[in-house]
Formats: structure tokens, sequence, C-alpha cells
């Protein structure tokens, strides 16, 4: 069996996740020197490098020039459930989620919009934009519309912290290059070079029909999008 | 007698001999040659019925090794995503997985808290290339408690599927929590999977738990951009999440 070519990349890796912990280390404390764990460790610095990009990937340190490694904050747990209906989402809550309004509004946002709801609808949608906070950490920018026939109907449809249950929701993610994002966005999102983001969809229908979108470019780096699946409710619900 | 029907009694007798256990679930079979002696019919005609069994999921053809009853053609996705073979075959693309390497190795810090169990453990992990017409979906990285499967080292998981392997052990899964986030690909995963040094990714985390929330397997997930959905697109119907791909039968 062929050695995997990572593998060694990924036992540094779980070594200094390891070292974080045991040392506890805190949001903005310094990791040693980059000779301090190869000479530890018995690998080049070279390796030692491969294994830190892995852990600066997934948003656990980052690179400051010319002076070392730093731990970033930890990532913020969300509900994939509740993801257009964040108050709903206590844990979210409970760790300090405000939001603020913007009015940056990328193209690619609209386009999606225009192609589901058409120029008209979406012209008279009540839309949403909001920078989401965890803290001080900007986690997302989240833009909702709902379509005009049915704010009649269900009122403030995204406002509420429940979900009705005669809506159905379907959702996407899919991985968007940070480098490709508009500058505005890069700059209210406060992005690193490393930072990834994820584009979260949801489309909520009532009787077949879309009566709301939440698009909301979220840094993937800084997050993790939960959710948990019970086998018997899958195999009930087909 | 026609050449078809022919292939069709030759490969009914073979399915007899899997069926009243001569060629038991998890061995070879006779080789081409001796299959052609015993039934006095030419090498060919076996390959065309074997090959009939194959498209049954009733034989596994392993390169360079022979051919294997196999009991079930479930894909180890199936673990996680039940109709992940059937959305992949629907959009045209035949599903294939190749083992990139497996080994047995101590819990340390990382599966200790993941698994709650001593650092000292011994854990069995695998770790996968995902295939649909041999396009690069996905890398699996799979971490199971080494004593859950019986002789887990000597398993060959070009064969048998660690979802298999679960049945026979009397594993059985009951809630899987996924977590999704974005990271980069580099090096040797990058190009496996085809992708430029540093692009971004989706990773999933994946933690199956058995009735008596036990944690039946870890698996890390890095999927390509053009074969995500079929691992994070969703749908949420009276207050519950589900995978799409969870909910095909």
């Amino acid at each position: 069996m062929p050695k995997v070519f990572n593998q060694l990349s990924l036992e540094v890796e779980e070594y200094i996740r390891e070292y974080i912990a045991v040392n506890r280390l805190q949001p903005g404390d310094k990791l040693p020197a980059e000779r301090t764990f190869s000479t530890e460790l018995g690998i080049t610095r070279g390796t030692l490098r491969h294994g830190l990009e892995l852990l600066i990937s997934d948003g656990i340190i980052e690179n400051r020039k010319n002076s070392g490694y730093y731990i970033c904050p930890p990532k913020i747990t969300r509900e994939l459930l509740y993801y257009c209906f964040p108050y709903k989402d206590r844990h979210l809550i409970q760790s300090g989620y405000r939001v603020t309004p913007i009015n940056a509004i990328p193209d690619r946002i609209q386009n999606i919009v225009n192609n589901i709801l058409g120029p008209i609808k979406m012209e008279k949608s009540n839309t949403r934009r909001h920078l989401e906070y965890v803290n001080d950490t900007p986690i997302s920018i989240t833009y909702t519309f709902q379509e005009p026939v049915s704010q009649a109907l269900i009122p403030y449809l995204f406002e509420m912290d429940t979900i009705p249950e005669e809506l159905t929701v379907t959702q996407s993610i899919r991985v968007i290059d940070a480098e490709y994002a508009e500058p505005e966005i890069i700059g209210l999102l406060k992005l690193n070079p490393p930072d990834t983001l994820l584009l979260i969809s949801n489309f909520v229908h009532y009787r077949n029909q879309i009566i709301g979108i939440c698009l909301s470019i979220c840094v993937g780096t800084r997050i993790n999008l939960v959710t948990e699946i019970d086998l018997k409710n899958a195999s009930d619900g087909a | 007698m026609a050449i078809e029907e022919k292939t069709l009694e030759i490969a009914n007798l073979i399915r007899e001999k899997i069926q009243d256990k001569t060629y038991p679930y998890g061995s070879a079979i006779p080789s081409e040659r001796e299959l052609a002696q015993y039934f006095n019919v030419t090498r060919n005609l076996i390959r065309s019925a074997i090959d009939s069994l194959i498209d049954e999921s009733i034989l596994k053809r392993i390169h360079g090794k022979g051919t294997y009853v196999t009991k079930t053609d479930i894909d180890d996705t199936a673990i996680h995503f039940k109709g992940m073979s059937e959305l992949l075959n629907e959009a045209g693309f035949k599903p294939s997985s190749k083992v990139l390497t497996t080994l047995t190795r101590k819990a340390k810090y990382k599966y200790s808290n993941i698994f709650h169990v001593g650092e000292d453990t011994e854990m069995f992990q695998i770790i996968r290339l995902r295939l649909g017409n041999n396009l690069p979906i996905s890398i699996e990285n799979t971490t199971i408690p080494y004593h859950s499967i019986k002789r887990v080292e000597d398993i060959d998981f070009q064969v048998y599927s660690l979802y298999d392997m679960f049945m026979i052990n009397g594993i059985s899964i009951q809630n899987i929590e996924h977590i999704f986030s974005s990271t980069r690909i580099h090096g040797a995963y990058a190009k496996l999977l085809n992708r430029e040094e540093d692009a971004p990714i989706i990773n999933i985390k994946i933690t199956s738990f058995t009735k008596t929330h036990q944690i039946a397997e870890y698996t890390e997930v890095i999927v390509v951009p053009e074969f995500s959905k079929y691992y994070t697109d969703g749908i949420i119907k009276n207050g519950i999440f589900n995978l799409t791909s969870q909910l095909i039968t």
C-alpha cells in the first residue's frame, strides 16, 4: 500500500492542534517559532510549513508577515436548519450574534434573484441586507428577498423566529473564489488572503412557488455549519 | 442454441453456486480458464457470463486479483448519503472509488477527542478517492475504532465496503452529524482532485452515531465544486433538515 503523500503534513497539523490545546493558547496568542517545532519533530521547515498551511486554510491560525503565526478566534457554530431564521438559532444568539444594515449588493446576488423572481417582483420585494457579526468578527453578508404577493399572507417572513409549517426550504452550499469577490465585500468582511467564502442559498417555497430567497456570502474559514440527520426521519420523509 | 441463451445459462449456473455457497461471499470464484474447462465452453462465453453478473453487482472484478463474490454494491457513501450513487448514475456519472491508503494508528490527541477514547486506543483509517466516470469527485478520510470490525486489516476495501462490514459486525447507524466549512487544497490532494494548488474547496466533517450513542466512524471529506451539490444540497420540511441525497430510496 503506498504511503499517503499528505500523511506527514496531517501529522504536523495534529501535533500543532494538540500543542494549542494543551498549552491553552488563546485567540491572538503567538505560536513558537518554526525552528522550535521543526527541531522538536525532527522535520525540515518545508515539511513543517505544509502542516501549518493546513491550519491556515482551516482558519485555525494566521500568518502575519515578518512576525509569526497567531491563533485565530474559534470557529462559530451555526445551525444549517435555521440559517435564514437566525433568531431561532439559540447557540448562535448566545455566541453574540448581531447584524448591521449595509448597502452593497453584488451582481451575482442580484442576478440569482432576478433569474428566479423576475425584475418586477424583485423590485417590489421586501429586501434586507445585513452584515452579520459574532462579537466583533464579521461572519457573513446575508440578503433576503420576500416577493410582494406573499407579504400579505406571511408578513416579514425572514424576521420570524419560527418557520411556518406549510413552508419548505431548499438549501445549497457552494464554494466561491474570494479573489473574485467585490472589493466592497472583501472590505466589509475584513477578508484576509487565506480566507475562503461559501455561498449559502435558501429558497422558501409555499405551494410550489418561491416566496422568499435568502442568499448569504459567508466566510467558511470562520464558521462551522452544523446539521444532524436522524436516519429514521430520513427514511420516513422519503 | 444461441450464444446469448448459452451465456444466460452459464451465468445462472454460476449464480446457483454463489447461492449454495460453493463460492461464498468474500471469496474469489475460479479463473475463467478453470470455469471454461469445468462447464466445457469457451472462455469468451465465461467472460460474458461473468460480465453480466458483474452488472448485477453479484461479482466484482479486481484488477490483478480475480473476480470476487460481493453481497451488495452499496458504496460507502451510502452510510452518509444514502442515494448518492443513484443521483450520480442519474446524472450520467458512473461512480467508483479508489483506496489511496489504509493504516492502523493510535488515536492520539485528535481522535481521542472525537471518539472520547484514550490516546493509545488503536484506530483504523482508510483514505479514498471517489470518482465519477473517472473524474475526481472527492477525497474521503474515514477513521473507525480498530476493534469495532473483526480483522479489519485483512479486509480488501477495493472489494468490500465499510458499509458491508458495519452490517456484518452488527453496527447500525442512527444519527449523522455533518459540519460544512471551507478550506484550501494543497499538494498531493490538489493533484488527485485535479485542482490548482491553494484552490478553495468545501470540506465536510461527518460523525456517525449508533443507537447507543457510540461513535461508529468519523469521516473528513473534501469535494470539488462541480460535485458539491451531491454532498451539500438539502431540504427543510416540518422543521427537519435532510440532505437531498438522503431522501432517495
